[in-house]
């Protein structure tokens, strides 16, 4: 772990310990930023979390909204997708379809994990990031290369740039 | 918000918790029930917020917020020890 | 008029959210095994309580607004995963089921 990132858990962690306390004190800001440091320190000697994505971190922060707004309008599109399919209105074959995916490191992974796991049409059973591979559990398992498809058309569209 | 919408809000809430216990009662295996366990945290953490929006203040979402991660846990956990036998094994 | 706005936004975000909640616990009813149960799941742990946290924006309190997006964020990540872990051990179950 760099000492950028370091620093920016720091932040990261300290900006929600602010936000759970609603509060800008000085002393607060400093209690945040003691703990925050001591849980980081601490949690660098529990287990190294692999390299984080080699592209420069402005052009990752770029791809951001895209992520964002993208990903909101996939579990849009899904959320309609399996409320027909739950109240019996589109009848479809559910089944477990196997997606090939580009080998990455853990945080990609997660990304990937949380991407798909976030829309209700498809749920996540197994994800071999090393191996790339990703078990999916989908409402309409008729035709498996469709969902291949659409999996890495919003990979490539949303996510890449971000967490490639 | 108008309380003309949040008390019906609220009526129907609690009666997705009635049916949340049905699904409860309902379940065959122990997966279904962790499921339906699953589905009643989020319908309490919905009433949480509506009334937390009813009164005004905000402390009904902390306890909203630690309900979500309680019920995260304890699906992960119980999760764990139907795969696998033990809760870190 | 921001605030009457701001109602009619977060009544729609309520009524939708509520009646996501209400498709999901009708899918966990009528559905027979698991898989497809952790669709309807999904449902509910996913959009439906974003939804309802989201309508917070028509309480025009600070406090509250705050503490819905630090729940929406937690909700985000903690959803996908719980779905997953279930959907994982469902499946070894299954696999075991079929050796033995």
């Amino acid at each position: 772990m760099t000492r950028t990132s370091a620093l920016m858990r720091v932040v990261a962690l300290t900006a929600i310990y602010l936000l759970v306390l609603t509060s800008l004190h000085p002393g607060d800001i400093l209690t945040g930023v003691v703990l925050s440091g001591i849980f980081v320190a601490a949690a660098r000697r529990i287990r190294p979390l692999g390299p984080s994505p080699a592209a420069p971190w402005f052009r990752r922060l770029v791809g951001v909204p895209a992520l964002v707004g993208g990903t909101l309008v996939d579990v849009a599109v899904s959320t309609w997708r399996t409320a027909l399919w739950c109240l019996n209105l589109r009848r479809t074959r559910p089944g477990l379809v196997t997606v090939p995916i580009p080998a990455c490191g853990a945080p990609s992974a997660a990304a990937w994990g949380v991407r798909v796991g976030i829309t209700p049409d498809t749920v996540v059973v197994d994800l071999d990031e090393e191996r790339g591979r990703m078990l999916l559990h989908v409402i309409d398992a008729r035709d498996p290369d469709a969902v291949r498809a659409e999996q890495l058309r919003s990979y490539e569209r949303r996510q890449r740039r971000v967490f490639p | 918000m108008p309380a003309a919408v949040l008390i019906p809000a609220m009526v129907w809430v609690t009666l997705l918790l009635v049916a949340g216990g049905l699904a409860l009662a309902r379940a065959r295996d122990v997966h279904q029930r962790v499921i339906a366990l699953d589905v009643l945290a989020a319908v309490v953490v919905a009433l949480l917020a509506l009334l937390s929006y009813y009164w005004d203040v905000g402390y009904y979402l902390d306890a909203a917020v630690a309900l979500s991660l309680l019920s995260f846990v304890a699906t992960i956990a119980a999760a764990r020890y139907l795969a696998s036998g033990g809760p870190f094994g | 008029m921001i605030s009457v706005v701001l109602d009619v936004i977060g009544a729609a975000l309520l009524l939708v959210g509520l009646t996501l909640m209400t498709i999901s616990l009708y899918g966990v009813l009528r559905l027979p095994d698991t898989f497809s149960q952790l669709h309807a799941q999904g449902l509910a742990t996913g959009p439906g309580v974003l939804a309802v946290l989201a309508s917070s924006v028509a309480t025009e309190n600070a406090a509250i607004i705050t503490f819905a997006v630090l729940a929406i964020v937690f909700v985000t990540l903690t959803s996908p995963v719980s779905g997953h872990a279930i959907a994982r051990s469902a499946r070894h179950r299954g696999r075991r089921r079929q050796v033995e």
